[in-house]
C-alpha cells in the first residue's frame, strides 16, 4: 500500500520569496489537524500585498470555541454554513480523487465547490453542491452535466492567466482524460483563449439566457480581475447573471505561461472594492453575489475581502494545502509529491478519505475563526460584514490605491518608491534560450510589486487581460501581428525588439545577428559586417547610423528618425511624447532596456509610448550556460520572446501590436505606485473606474 | 427569475437615388425590435438630408447657464438663431450658424468639457443627431423622430461597457462635421488612438472608443480620399510610408462601425468590421434602400423580401445616394430564397424571440412545422433530447440547436451565429446560409448546409466514440476547423473561394475541400519566409538551387522540402499545431467509402448533386505529424 498518499509530507525549505510562506501553510495544517481555530486578525507587517496593509480597526486575537457569530448565508438557493466556495479545479489538473474529495467535502460542510472545465470524474455528479463550468473548450459539456449541479459557471477567465485558455500539458492528457474530454491523448489540451460564442456583453447575456432556459439554474460568470473590472462586473450584472467570481492576480493554476501569470491582472482586493462600489451606485448589487478568489490564505484575508464587498471567497490553493500540497510548483509536470496534481494514470493515489477529513477540519477551523472575528467586531451575522468598509483601516498605501479601496487610512505612502536591487531571472532566460518556447509554470504568481520587492517602475505595472467586453485572441492558433515599421516605413521588423550586440564577443554577435536575420529584425553594432549589412544599424558613441536613419538623444533634431530613451530614465518618455506633438508621426521612440526581467517589460514599455525596445546582448549571455549552438540558442531566444509577445497581445485582445499598443496606457494599470509617478506617466490605478 | 439581457444594436438605412425619403418611424420601429440588445442607458439617431443651401447647424448638450453658453459659442461662431430642443437635466440646444470651421468646434468643446458641463454633439450642413438616455422608443419620442424623414439614417441602442450611462454625452451616434458614427465594439487600440489624436492636437474627449473613431475618420479625410481613409482605419494599407505615419489611426479589437458621411456632393453609408468580424453585421438591399443591421430581423421587418448578405471578415461596405453600391462587403452577393409554407403547426410571428421552444413543447406531436421564424434565438435548447422532427421556415436567430442530442431539424432559411454548439447527436439541415461559429465542439450527428458558412465553422469538432460530419455545399470564411480534434468537414463548392487560416491548431479529424485551394490559406504561416531562407542559405543548411526553388513557395510548401538540419529551425513555428498538413489528391479507397454514403445522403436531403465529385481531387487537410 506504499502508493496510497494519506499523510502530510514535510514542507521543503523555500529558497525564494513565496506568497504561500511556511507560516501560511502551517496555519492551514493546524486547522486541518485539529479542526479548531488557530489565529485570527493575522498581521503580515512586512508584506507588500495591498490586503496586508489593510487591517480591521479592531484588534483582538483571543480565540474561543464558545462563539456567537453566525457565518451562515446562501448561494444558488442553498443554505451555506460559511461563505466559502471551493474553486474550480478541473479533473485533469487534479488527479481525480482530490476532485472527488472536494465535491464530497462541500456536501458535508454545506459549502459549494466548482468543478472546473475538464468534465466530471466518476460519481461527482451525485453531489449537489457543485457548480458546473461552461468553458471555452466545452470539455465534458452536455445537457445532462449542465443540469447536474446547483448552478453553472461561465468561465471567461482566471486570475493566473487572464486572457488565455486552460492548458493541460501533453503528459497529463492520459487515456482517462482523453476519454473525459473527447480529445486525442498525449498532446497539449489548450482551450481557446476566448469563448467563440461570447465576444461581447450581449453575447454573454444570450448565453446566460440560453443556459437558464436549459437548466433553470443560477448562472455565475467567472472573470479574471483586469483593468476594466468594475465595468465588466456591471455588464455581467445587467446581463442577467446571478453573480460573478472575480479571480485576482496571484491565484493558483495547474499550468500557465510565466509571462502571462506575472504581468497581467490586478489584485482581487482592488477589484472587489471597486466592483462592489459601482454595483451599489448603479443599483445592481441586490440579489447579485460577488465571489472573490486569489491568495485567500486564512480567515483574516477572507474577512477583509467580505468587508471590502465580497459575499463569498473562493479557496483553491489553500484547499490543496489542506490536502497536503507543499507548493513545489510542479503541477504542470504531473509528478506531484502529494499526489494531488499528478497524472491520472500514476500509481501514486491520493486517498479520498484523507482529503475529505482534512477539508472538513480545515473548514470547521476556518469557520470558528470567522465566528471569533464576528464576535470581536460585534457583528451577529457574516452577511453584515459584506461591504462594511468602515471597519477597515489602511496604512502606507498610495493615494490612488486608497481611492479605489475607499477605506479609512493612517498614512499615505508618498516616500518615493523604495527599490530593491534588480536581479535578472536566470532560470527564466535559460528556459527561453533552451526551448524557444514561453516557459510554463504552475500555481500563483510571486511577481513584484506584491510579493517580490519592486526594483523598477514597470514592476508596479500590470497589463490588461481582455474579459467579456472584448474577446482575447488565441495566441497559439490565430493571427497576431507584431510587425513593426520604423524610420518612415524603411525598416520593417517582425517583432519590436532590436539587439545591441556591440559589447559582445564575435561568437555572440554572429549568433544573434544570424537569428535576427532569420527572424526579420535588426541588430545594432559598432562595426558593420558585410553579410549582415542589411540588418545592422551602426553605433557611434551616442549615435546609431543606418542609411538615413539616425538615433540621437537630442530630441530637437528634426532630421532624426528616432530617439532613444534609457529604461533608467523612463519618466522622460512622457515629456518626449508631449513635446514631439504632431512630429511624433515621423519619429520613432526606442527604449533601451538595461534591466530585463521578462518579456512583459517589452509590452509595458511599448504601452508607455515606445515603438520598439533595444536589448543588449548581455541579457542573452547571462541566460546561456555554454557557448555551444549559439545560432539555435539566439533563434530560440528571439522566437520565444516573439511567442511571449503574441501571448501578451492576444490576452489583451490586440491583433496588431505596433498600431494598438504604442502609447496605449489604457492597457496598463499601476499597483500601489506613488501618485507623482502615475501622474507623469498618465497611469490609472488598478481597479479605478 | 426576472432579468433583462442587454447590449449594443445598430441599424442604418440609405435611400436609393430615385426612392423616397425614409420615415423615422420605420427606423425607430426596426431598432426597437432589438431593444434587448441595448438598455435604458442610451439610444440615438442621426439623419442626413442632402441639400445645397449651406445652412450650418450645431447641437450642444449643456447643463449650465444659458447665457454663459451663448457667450462661449459667440466667441467662435456667427450665431443666427438658437432654440432649446430638449429640456432634460442636460439640455440640448440647437444653433443655426453662418459658417463652421472644424477647429472652432474643437476649441469650443475643450472649453465646454473642462467641467464636463457640455459638448457639441452634432455639427454640419445636412446632419442632425438626436440622442439621449433611454430605450430606442423613449428617445424617438423625445425628439419626435417618428415624424421625420431622411435620406440616410443611423440608429443605435446602447449597453455601456466601459463608460458611464447616465448622461447623454456617451450615447451614439458620435459626430464631427457632417460625419456620424455608430459602433458596436470594444476598441482595444483605443488608448493608442487617443494618444495619436492628442499628438495631432485633439485635446478633450468625452472618453469612449466610439467618439475616437469619429475623430480619426475626420482627421484622415483631411489628407486622404474616402477609400484610403477606410483602409487605414481597417489596417488594409500596403504602402509602407502611409502605414507608418498613420500607425496610431488603426482600429483593433472587435468592432462593427457604421459611418454616415456627407462630402458636400453625395451621402455615403459605410460599414467596417474588424479582421475576424467579431461583432455582428448584416448587409441588405431592396428596391428602395441599402441596409446595415446587427440582426437580419431588423431588415426583414422593414421588407420581408429584402435580400441580405453577411460581410466578409476584414472587409468594408460603401454605398452612396448618387452612385449606389460602391463596395458590397463580399466578392459576390448571393441570393437566398425566401421560403414559405401553407401548412404549419406554429406561426412564430407573434412569439417572443426566446419562447419558441415553449410553443413546440405544448404540441403533443413529433413532427412540427413552424413558419415565420424571424430571429428567434436558442431554438431547441429545451427540446434537446425530445426526438422531434422540426421543420422551420424563416431565419433563425443565434444558438439554434445548441446541445442537440437527437432532433432532426430542417431550416428553410438562414441560421445566425453559434448554431449547433456542443451538439452530440441528431441532424440539422440548413437550406440557406449559416453564420459564424457553426458546429463548435460538435461531437456527434450531422450538419448539412446548402449555402455558405461564416467564420470558424466546425471549430473544436471532436470525436471519441462517434463520427460527426459537417457538409457544406457553398463557401466558408476564416478559421474553418480551427482547434479541430476529430470528425470530418466536407466542403463541396469547389470554386477556389475560401477563407484563410484553415485548420489552424488542428490536432485531429479531417477537412476535405473539393478542388484546389491556395496553400497560403492553410494554418498560420510566418510572413517573413524570405529571411528564413536567406539565413538557412547563409549557414549552408540549404544550397543555392534549393533556395531558388523555395523562394516562390508558401511557407507550408517549403517545410516538406527542407533537409532535416534545416527543419530543426523552421519547425519552431509549428510545434503548437499552428499549421496542419495538406495534400491535393484523389480520395483513397477508405476515404471514398467513408464519404460516399455521407454525400449520397446529403444530395438526397439537400437536393443537390455532388456525388460525382468524389471521383475528383480534393484538398485534404489534417493534423501535421
Amino acid at each position: 500500500m506504499d502508493n496510497i498518499v494519506n499523510n502530510f509530507i514535510n514542507i521543503p525549505l523555500q529558497k525564494e520569496p513565496d506568497f504561500w510562506s511556511f507560516d501560511k501553510i502551517n496555519h492551514i495544517r493546524e486547522l486541518t489537524v485539529t479542526g479548531n481555530p488557530y489565529r485570527i486578525f493575522v498581521k503580515n507587517n512586512n508584506s507588500l500585498r495591498i490586503l496586508d496593509n489593510i487591517n480591521f480597526k479592531t484588534y483582538n486575537d483571543n480565540i474561543t470555541l464558545n462563539t456567537h457569530g453566525n457565518t451562515g448565508s446562501d448561494l444558488a438557493d442553498m443554505e451555506m454554513s460559511v461563505p466559502l466556495y471551493l474553486g474550480d479545479m478541473s479533473y485533469g489538473a487534479l488527479s481525480g480523487n482530490p476532485n472527488l474529495a472536494i465535491a464530497k467535502s462541500a456536501e458535508i460542510t454545506k459549502t459549494m465547490s466548482g468543478t472546473g472545465e475538464g468534465g466530471l470524474y466518476r460519481d461527482i455528479a451525485s453531489y449537489k453542491r457543485i457548480f458546473i463550468q461552461w468553458a471555452s473548450a466545452r470539455f465534458g459539456v452536455t445537457a445532462e452535466t449542465l443540469n447536474a449541479g446547483s448552478g453553472i459557471v461561465i468561465k471567461i477567465g482566471q486570475g493566473a492567466k487572464p486572457g488565455i485558455g486552460g492548458h493541460l500539458p501533453a503528459n497529463k492528457v492520459t487515456d482517462n482524460i482523453s476519454g473525459a474530454r473527447k480529445i486525442p491523448g498525449n498532446i497539449d489540451a489548450i482551450s481557446p483563449a476566448p469563448h467563440h460564442d461570447i465576444y461581447s456583453i450581449e453575447d454573454l447575456s444570450q448565453r446566460i439566457d440560453a443556459l437558464k432556459l436549459l437548466t433553470d439554474k443560477p448562472v455565475f460568470v467567472k472573470v479574471a480581475a483586469t483593468n476594466y473590472v468594475p465595468y465588466i462586473v456591471t455588464g455581467i450584472a445587467r446581463s442577467g447573471a446571478d453573480g460573478v467570481i472575480i479571480d485576482g492576480h496571484g491565484a493558483g493554476t495547474g499550468a500557465t505561461p510565466v509571462v502571462i501569470r506575472d504581468n497581467l491582472g490586478i489584485p482581487v482586493e482592488l477589484a472587489v472594492a471597486s466592483s462592489h462600489n459601482i454595483l451599489v451606485k448603479e443599483n445592481l448589487r441586490k440579489n447579485f453575489k460577488i465571489i472573490a478568489g486569489g491568495r485567500i490564505s486564512n480567515s483574516t484575508d477572507a474577512a477583509k475581502l467580505y468587508a471590502l464587498g465580497a459575499d463569498f471567497v473562493s479557496l483553491g490553493t489553500s484547499v490543496l494545502i489542506a490536502m497536503g500540497c507543499v507548493m513545489v510548483r510542479k503541477c504542470n509536470l504531473g509528478y506531484c509529491p502529494a499526489a494531488l496534481t499528478n497524472k491520472t494514470d500514476n500509481k501514486k493515489l491520493f486517498e479520498i478519505d484523507f482529503g475529505v477529513n482534512n477539508i472538513i477540519n480545515f473548514i470547521k477551523g476556518f469557520r470558528i475563526e470567522l465566528e471569533n472575528i464576528l464576535d470581536h467586531l460585534n457583528l451577529k451575522n457574516i452577511t453584515e460584514l459584506t461591504g462594511n468598509k468602515d471597519l477597515l483601516i489602511a496604512d502606507n498605501l498610495s493615494k490612488n490605491t486608497l481611492n479605489v479601496l475607499g477605506v479609512d487610512y493612517e498614512n499615505i505612502k508618498n516616500t518615493g518608491y523604495s527599490l530593491e536591487n534588480f536581479i535578472p531571472d536566470k532560470k527564466y532566460l535559460n528556459g527561453l534560450i533552451n526551448k524557444g518556447e514561453p516557459p510554463i509554470t504552475s500555481m500563483g504568481s510571486n511577481a513584484p510589486p506584491d510579493v517580490i520587492g519592486p526594483s523598477r517602475i514597470v514592476d508596479f505595472l500590470r497589463l490588461d487581460g481582455a474579459q467579456v467586453t472584448r474577446p482575447s485572441i488565441d495566441p497559439y492558433r490565430e493571427d497576431i501581428s507584431l510587425n513593426t515599421n520604423l524610420s518612415g516605413g524603411k525598416i520593417s521588423l517582425s517583432l519590436p525588439v532590436i539587439f545591441d550586440v556591440s559589447d559582445s564577443s564575435d561568437k555572440i554577435k554572429e549568433g544573434i545577428s544570424w537569428a535576427s536575420l532569420f527572424m526579420n529584425t535588426v541588430v545594432i553594432d559598432n562595426k558593420i559586417k558585410n553579410k549582415y549589412k542589411n540588418i545592422t544599424l551602426r553605433k557611434n558613441n551616442n549615435y546609431y547610423k543606418y542609411k538615413n536613419y539616425i538615433y540621437t538623444y537630442d530630441y530637437s533634431n528634426k532630421n532624426a528618425s528616432g530617439y532613444v530613451i534609457d529604461d533608467n530614465n523612463l519618466l522622460k518618455i512622457a515629456g518626449l511624447n508631449k513635446n514631439l506633438k504632431n512630429r511624433r508621426e515621423n519619429h520613432d521612440i526606442l527604449l533601451y532596456v538595461h534591466e530585463f526581467r521578462n518579456t512583459g517589460d517589452i509590452a509595458k514599455y511599448i504601452a508607455l509610448g515606445a515603438d520598439t525596445v533595444i536589448l543588449p546582448s548581455k541579457i542573452f549571455e547571462y541566460g546561456i550556460s555554454n557557448m555551444a549552438d549559439l545560432n539555435e540558442k539566439a533563434l530560440n531566444f528571439i522566437i520565444a520572446i516573439k511567442k511571449e509577445l503574441s501571448l501578451l497581445c492576444g490576452a489583451m485582445g490586440i491583433s496588431s501590436m505596433q498600431n494598438s499598443l504604442t502609447g496605449n496606457v489604457e492597457l496598463l494599470r499601476s499597483i500601489n505606485l506613488d501618485n507623482s509617478i502615475s501622474k507623469i506617466l498618465n497611469l490609472s490605478e488598478a481597479g479605478s473606474e | 427569475m426576472n432579468y433583462y439581457p442587454s447590449s449594443c444594436g445598430l441599424l442604418a438605412i440609405l435611400r436609393k437615388n430615385n426612392s423616397e425619403k425614409i420615415h423615422g418611424k420605420l427606423v425607430s420601429n426596426s431598432l426597437n425590435s432589438i431593444r434587448y440588445r441595448g438598455s435604458d442607458k442610451g439610444s440615438g439617431y442621426a439623419t442626413f438630408n442632402l441639400n445645397d443651401n449651406n445652412s450650418y447647424k450645431i447641437k450642444v448638450f449643456y447643463n449650465g447657464n444659458e447665457e454663459k453658453l451663448n457667450k462661449i459659442l459667440s466667441k467662435s461662431f456667427d450665431i443666427h438663431n438658437y432654440y432649446v430642443e430638449n429640456n432634460n437635466s442636460v439640455k440640448s440646444y440647437c444653433y443655426n450658424l453662418g459658417t463652421i470651421d472644424l477647429n472652432s468646434i474643437n476649441t469650443v468643446n475643450d472649453v465646454l468639457w473642462e467641467n464636463k458641463s457640455g459638448r457639441i454633439y452634432s455639427s454640419g450642413t445636412s446632419l442632425d443627431v438626436f440622442k439621449g438616455v433611454g430605450y430606442p422608443d423613449d428617445v424617438a419620442d423625445e425628439y419626435n423622430i417618428n415624424n421625420m424623414r431622411g435620406d440616410l439614417w443611423l440608429a443605435h441602442t446602447r449597453q455601456p461597457t466601459n463608460s458611464p450611462g447616465d448622461e447623454p454625452y456617451w450615447s451614439h451616434p458620435f459626430s464631427t462635421f457632417n460625419v456620424a458614427i455608430i459602433h458596436n465594439g470594444d476598441i482595444s487600440s483605443f488608448g493608442a488612438n487617443r494618444e495619436y489624436l492628442k499628438n495631432h492636437g485633439m485635446k478633450s474627449f468625452v472618453g469612449t472608443d466610439s467618439e475616437v473613431i469619429s475623430y480619426i475618420f475626420r482627421e484622415l479625410l483631411k489628407k486622404y480620399d474616402l477609400i484610403t481613409t477606410i483602409k487605414i482605419m481597417g489596417n488594409k494599407i500596403e504602402d509602407k510610408y502611409t502605414k507608418y505615419i498613420n500607425r496610431g489611426y488603426v482600429l483593433d479589437g472587435p468592432y462593427t462601425v457604421v459611418i454616415g458621411y456627407d462630402d458636400g456632393n453625395d451621402l455615403y453609408l459605410i460599414g467596417l468590421t474588424d479582421k475576424t468580424k467579431l461583432r455582428p453585421i448584416i448587409l441588405g438591399e431592396d428596391q428602395d434602400n441599402y441596409y446595415i443591421a446587427s440582426e437580419e430581423k431588423e431588415i426583414k421587418l422593414i421588407n420581408k423580401n429584402a435580400r441580405v448578405w453577411t460581410m466578409k471578415p476584414d472587409s468594408y461596405f460603401i454605398a452612396s445616394l448618387k452612385n449606389g453600391l460602391i463596395n458590397s462587403g463580399r466578392e459576390k452577393i448571393k441570393y437566398t430564397e425566401n421560403y414559405d409554407i401553407d401548412n404549419y403547426d406554429i406561426d412564430a410571428s407573434s412569439i417572443d424571440y426566446n419562447k419558441l421552444d415553449n410553443e413546440i413543447l405544448k404540441l403533443n406531436q413529433g413532427d412540427i412545422t413552424v413558419k415565420n421564424v424571424l430571429g428567434h434565438k436558442y431554438i431547441g435548447i429545451k427540446t434537446f433530447n425530445k426526438n422531434y422532427n422540426l421543420n422551420l421556415y424563416g431565419n433563425a436567430g443565434n444558438c439554434l440547436m445548441n446541445l442537440n442530442e437527437n432532433n432532426n431539424v430542417t431550416l428553410h432559411g438562414n441560421a445566425s451565429d453559434d448554431c449547433c454548439d456542443s451538439m452530440s447527436g441528431g441532424k440539422v439541415k440548413i437550406f440557406g446560409n449559416a453564420g459564424d461559429v457553426l458546429g463548435q465542439a460538435l461531437n456527434n450527428g450531422r450538419i448539412y448546409i446548402r449555402g455558405d458558412v461564416g467564420n470558424r465553422c466546425g471549430i473544436q469538432m471532436r470525436s471519441y466514440d462517434n463520427k460527426p460530419y459537417i457538409v457544406i455545399n457553398g463557401e466558408f470564411d476564416n478559421y474553418l476547423g480551427e482547434y479541430m480534434s476529430g470528425g470530418t468537414i466536407i466542403v463541396l463548392s469547389g470554386n477556389g473561394h475560401s477563407g484563410r487560416y484553415i485548420g489552424s491548431g488542428m490536432i485531429g479529424g479531417k477537412i476535405y475541400i473539393y478542388g484546389k485551394i491556395n496553400s497560403r490559406a492553410v494554418g498560420i504561416q510566418p510572413g517573413f519566409k524570405n529571411n528564413i531562407l536567406k539565413a538557412l542559405l547563409m549557414e549552408s543548411l540549404i544550397d543555392n538551387e534549393l533556395y531558388e526553388t523555395l523562394r516562390n513557395k508558401n511557407f507550408i510548401d517549403i517545410i516538406g522540402l527542407l533537409p532535416e538540419e534545416a527543419k530543426k529551425y523552421t519547425e519552431k513555428f509549428y510545434n503548437k499545431h499552428e499549421i496542419p498538413s495538406y495534400s491535393y489528391r484523389h480520395l483513397n479507397k477508405i476515404e471514398y467509402d467513408e464519404l460516399y454514403p455521407v454525400i449520397k445522403d446529403f444530395d438526397s436531403e439537400m437536393k443537390t448533386n455532388n456525388i460525382k465529385k468524389l471521383n475528383n481531387k480534393f484538398t485534404v487537410i489534417e493534423r501535421m505529424i
